[in-house]
């Protein structure tokens, strides 16, 4: 059975089934588990089978994977399969179920509900990571190799999570590591001990060999279990950084102010999730405003929402460089507004993205092509605009002006487009439009009263993780499309109140549409700075004669107020000009997991007295520089002690030995090898079975030595032939002198990287610490021992 | 057949022999290591003077010729073994004999042989040709097997039993055997065994150029050797073998010694290795090399220095090795470069 290596097989499929645990915060429920735990037992069985069978490494990884294929089709390929073989018929089977597993994971956030295309992907992935854990560990015999297939898998599911995974998916994951390290070192500790004597105990006759095992096993284990520990409890105590990705431009910061070029984009797909759990604090845009309240910033505008998802549209944009832009065609000159300026100091957004508020009247681009989409009015540059300034209406339509008949695609096919609803939650829609709008509202008040329901009144809760699957009264998990799903459990983010709010207008028969892009971000010291975690989506609902206006459905605790008009009714009717009053803030409920800096003017205390333009790195700097500066003299030192230890060691070493020696040949005997380990450490060694005669030769011809250091060699050669071979009784001199001028004479002749070496490398130093390491070890084990009988 | 050489045979000891003032004073008193040197070194230079542009060869012989061990002379026709042989016996005032082994020599004719005395009515020993101190034995494989035994026997015994009476050979006691390895018809080679009796193996090897022309002007006119004088007497000699046996082995260099062995044992490339006596050997030629550097202590290197010509012609080598076209001296050189030399430890 020795050739099957069933207990490294073992732990590959352990290690490959515990770093697949931490998937069960990514799914719910667990019902993957099984068949994927099925799946590598089948995989490892096989992989033991052949190599029973032969010890070709490609048969034995083609065998698994056949099995792993069969496993697959006999597990979700029912009906599809000839004879319990795979057909074409199934390879379709298979692609349809795991498009349904990317739709699952595109369309959900974390725990996504689980389908058969899901454990299909699942067991086929884990499958394949249990090949090659397999192949590497037990094949190839180096699981250390096989720690980045595991790796892989287990960052998979650690990058995808959210939050930060619990340490004991870690800790375990590591420790299977560690065992299969350690089987595999015992197993070649096994082999060696074949060829050296043994008890019929089955232990090494000799101490020394023991001592040499034991000291490589306990070398092992501590350094393995140190490096865990380490990895553990080093993130607690050294400095921390935030959290910086690669786009934020690591190492290649641009200006003093911290900023770096390193550009940001915001998925036009709606994949905001990624930018509202994105922890970087490196600012995306940084402007100031002339506005008393910042608006928030306008990237794209969405209108097609199909299968639970929202499409870019593509529209044709004309570029040009100028400045002034007409008003929107529909804004009637009656509509109070006014005109404010934005300047953007830096922005970090990709082309054709450029983020203004709406509408846009006047742009400064520094003469970067830009222009409007058509239809929509999103701006849009041909080359990344670093800095800019645009000029924006503020509308505040007065209640009469918005009080307007809802209409139809019949009866207003321009915006038929913007009136269709998405067929799979309509009935839902439709539901929840006959409780909270009144009949015969106009539109403005439809509005309000969609808004009023979803940000305050309907009981919603803002929160990123979205709730688990639905199930009915007998406990059967019920699949509805992601709208519904929100509406039903009332727990969600920007996007499912905006898409909810847009529909629902819709169906009430406002043109509305889907707008994404930032909140106005943090001010400070005059200072707007939007990070990636201000993303933001929200409504826009048609109005004729003012345009797109914006709604905000999102609760307060995140979006902050809603504009003035769409709560102006409630306050004071007819007056647009009546300061903002936020809406909905006492009634907004429980907030599970909102950002730090969700308020648009939250100040930061730490940063007092310095220009937000410095950015996080400037921040940073002053709170951290002491640490850093303590870590620094701490790594001087160390590198410094580290340098000298060798050096020292072996100084420590010859005075050692000296002082060991019980006679004078002993003595001249550890001085003659100390002056060939250092002559050595020169690159100087003489022929293995010199003779000291020879060695001598061989030093004279190599360094040229002669005259004093000649003498002084052949003294030293002398001493030493007599100290060994000379009848017992014979005088000896002391060689340490002579021994020092031979090995500065060796030392003259060589290149200056040999000396280098050779002061700082010596072999008698670092034997020293291999030989202190070897007696630790030896302590150690005796001590373990010790425990051990006890 | 035996036939005595220039000097008669003297039946008594050496010692008894006056030295006509060659280094005589010697004779009864302890040698030291400086006499080893010079008189060493005196024979190297009259023998140099015969032998042309060989000096580590005439070492070797002067080597085995302390270290109380028999030498043979392996090699071509016509290089100088035998004048090797003859040159190292007329430099010492002693006494020589030459035998020229032929197939119909009979052990008799070397060890001697009991003859009825009509006068005093009575067996007499006529001793052989072994009676002397420098014995050389020339074209030694042309012997029976049953003479060479005869004369084996007698190189490692010293003494001659003939019809049960022993007689003891005269010290110092050196035979030196030439023998010729291409002619092979009609020659009875020396088996392992007797091989194993000699000493050191010496192959002369061509002279270089310069040499071989100095030659034709030493032996162009008259013969040497007639010119050659004796530099010491074998009472010297005897003294200066009893100082070399006095020469220190530490507990490192027998270590040294047997690994060496050890390692010609068990060596690939050798069919055969080393055998105890051949270890015993090894150390005694070293102690001589040491003596005739003055060292009172043997070191390594004196072991490497005579581990050649001493262990060369006693190990066979495999059928590998003798297709790979290695001599048993490059096997046993290769060697030396993998035994560890001893460190400490005395």
């Amino acid at each position: 059975m020795s050739r099957a290596r069933v207990p490294e097989s073992l732990l590959a499929g352990a290690a490959t089934i515990v770093v697949s645990w931490p998937l069960t915060t990514l799914f719910t429920p667990n019902t993957w588990v099984r068949p994927t735990i099925a799946m590598v037992a089948l995989v490892v069985g096989a992989g033991m089978a052949a190599r029973l069978l032969t010890s070709s490494k490609t048969l034995v990884v083609l065998a698994q994977l056949v099995v792993a294929v069969l496993a697959a089709g006999g597990l979700y390929g029912r009906g599809h399969l000839w004879h319990g073989l795979p057909t074409p018929d199934m390879v379709l089977a298979f692609n349809n179920l795991l498009v349904d597993a990317r739709e699952t994971i595109q369309n959900y956030a974390a725990p996504a509900p689980v389908n058969r295309g899901i454990i299909l992907g699942i067991g086929l992935a884990m499958a394949a990571t249990v090949v090659v854990v397999d192949h590497l560990a037990v094949m190839r015999r180096s699981p250390a190799l096989a720690g980045l297939p595991l790796l892989t898998a287990f960052l998979l599911s650690a990058s995808n999570s959210g939050s930060s995974l619990h340490p004991v998916y870690f800790l375990a994951a590591g420790a299977v590591w560690l065992l299969m390290m350690g089987r595999q070192g015992v197993a070649s500790l096994r082999r060696w001990s074949t060829t050296a004597p043994m008890h019929t105990a089955g232990r090494p006759q000799a101490d020394g060999d023991r001592e040499g095992r034991y000291g490589f096993a306990a070398t092992g284990r501590m350094l393995g279990i140190a490096g865990l520990a380490a990895a553990v409890v080093l993130p607690v105590a050294i400095p921390h950084l935030p959290t910086r990705y690669l786009v934020d431009g690591l190492g290649r910061s641009a200006s003093a102010t911290g900023f770096s070029d390193g550009q940001v984009g915001l998925s036009s797909t709606l994949d905001l999730t990624r930018s509202l759990r994105d922890p970087s604090t490196a600012p995306v845009l940084s402007y100031s405003s002339t506005a008393t309240a910042a608006d928030p910033l306008r990237v794209d505008v969405l209108t097609t929402y199909r299968d639970g998802q929202w499409r870019p549209d593509r529209t044709q944009v004309r570029y040009r460089g100028g400045v002034e832009v007409p008003p929107p065609a529909a804004l009637d000159q009656a509509v109070p507004r006014k005109r404010y300026r934005v300047n953007v100091t830096q922005s970090r957004l990709e082309a054709p993205q450029l983020a203004a508020p709406a509408p846009l009247v006047e742009g400064d681009l520094g003469g970067i092509p830009w222009g409007l989409e058509e239809g929509t009015d999103v701006v849009r540059v041909r080359r990344s605009a670093t800095s800019y300034s645009v000029e924006y209406l503020d509308l505040d339509p007065a209640m009469t002006q918005l009080q307007q008949p809802t209409v139809t695609s019949t009866s207003d096919p321009g915006h038929a487009q913007d009136l269709v609803v998405d067929p799979a939650s309509r009935p839902t829609v439709d539901e929840l439009l006959d409780r909270v709008v009144p009949r015969g509202a106009d539109r403005i008040e439809a509005a309000m009263a969609i808004q009023e329901y979803l940000r305050s009144d309907g009981g919603f809760r803002y929160s990123l993780e979205l709730a688990g699957p639905i199930e009915n009264e007998r406990h059967q998990v019920v699949q509805y499309d992601p709208l519904t799903h929100f509406l039903k459990t009332k727990v969600g983010y920007c996007i499912q109140f905006a898409t909810a709010m847009v529909m629902m207008a819709r169906a009430s028969g406002i043109p509305a549409r889907m707008a994404i892009g930032f909140l106005p971000g943090s001010f400070e010291h005059g200072t707007y700075t939007v990070r990636a975690a201000d993303a933001h989506a929200w409504p826009e609902l048609y109005f004729e004669g003012v345009g797109w206006l914006r709604f905000e459905p999102t609760p307060a605790t995140r979006s902050g107020l809603a504009p003035d008009y769409s709560i102006a009714a409630v306050a004071d009717p007819g007056d647009g000009t009546a300061l903002p009053v936020p809406s909905g803030t006492a009634t907004a409920p429980t907030r599970e997991r909102t950002h730090d800096n969700d308020q648009g003017s939250s100040t930061d205390p730490a940063t007092t007295g310095s220009r937000a333009d410095k950015g996080f790195l400037g921040r940073w700097w002053r709170a951290g520089s002491l640490t850093l500066l303590a870590w620094l003299v701490l790594a001087i030192l160390a590198g410094g002690l580290g340098s000298v230890a060798v050096p020292l060691a072996a100084r420590a070493r010859l005075r050692r030995r000296l002082r060991e020696a019980e006679d004078d040949a002993r003595r001249v005997e550890v001085q003659w090898q100390a002056m060939v380990e250092r002559i050595g450490d020169l690159g100087v060694l003489p022929p293995r079975g010199s003779t000291p005669r020879q060695a001598g030769q061989f030093y004279q011809r190599e360094a040229y030595l002669e005259g004093d250091e000649s003498r002084a060699l052949r003294r030293v050669v002398d001493t030493l032939e007599r100290s060994r071979y000379a009848p017992p009784g014979t005088q000896l001199g002391d060689i340490h002198a002579d021994a020092d001028v031979v090995v500065r004479a060796v030392s003259g002749v060589r290149r200056r990287q040999d000396r280098l070496r050779a002061g700082w490398w010596p072999q008698e130093g670092v034997t020293e610490w291999r030989e202190r390491r070897a007696s630790a070890a030896a302590r150690v084990r005796s001590l373990w021992d010790h425990v051990r009988r006890r | 057949m035996t036939d005595a050489m220039e000097r008669p045979f003297v039946a008594e000891d050496p010692r008894g022999a006056d030295g006509d003032g060659l280094l005589s004073r010697h004779a009864l008193g302890r040698a030291t290591l400086n006499d080893v040197t010079a008189v060493a070194h005196r024979l190297a230079r009259a023998m140099n003077s015969i032998i042309e542009g060989k000096p580590d060869v005439v070492r070797t012989a002067i080597t085995v010729l302390l270290a109380e061990g028999h030498l043979l002379l392996e090699d071509v026709p016509g290089v100088g073994k035998t004048m090797l042989a003859k040159t190292l016996a007329r430099s010492i005032d002693c006494t020589v004999r030459r035998v020229q082994f032929t197939p119909d020599l009979l052990p008799s004719d070397i060890t001697g042989v009991s003859v009825f005395n009509q006068d005093v009515r009575d067996f007499e020993f006529r001793p052989g040709a072994i009676f002397a101190n420098v014995v050389v034995g020339d074209e030694i494989n042309r012997a029976s097997p049953k003479t060479q035994s005869a004369l084996l026997e007698c190189m490692e015994e010293a003494q001659v039993t003939v019809d049960g009476q022993t007689y003891t050979l005269p010290r110092p006691f050196i035979v030196m055997a030439t023998q010729n390895p291409i002619e092979m018809e009609g020659t009875y080679p020396l088996p392992e065994a007797q091989r194993d009796r000699f000493m050191a193996r010496i192959s002369l090897g061509y002279p270089s150029v310069r040499a071989e022309v100095a030659m034709l002007d030493t032996h162009g006119q008259a013969p040497p050797l007639e010119r050659l004088q004796p530099v010491t007497d074998a009472a010297t000699v005897s003294a200066l073998i009893l100082a070399v046996r006095g020469v220190y082995t530490s507990d490192a260099v027998k270590q040294y010694v047997v690994d060496l062995s050890a390692a010609t044992r068990a060596s690939t490339a050798l069919r055969l290795g080393a055998s105890p006596r051949a270890t015993l050997h090894l150390l005694r030629a070293s102690r001589a090399h040491a003596a005739l550097e003055g060292r009172d202590h043997v070191l390594p290197d004196d072991v490497q220095a005579v581990v050649v010509p001493v262990l060369a012609h006693r190990v066979i080598p495999t059928g590998e090795t003798q297709l790979a076209r290695r001599t048993t001296g490059e096997v046993l050189q290769e060697l030396v470069r993998r035994v560890p030399v001893p460190a400490a430890g005395r």
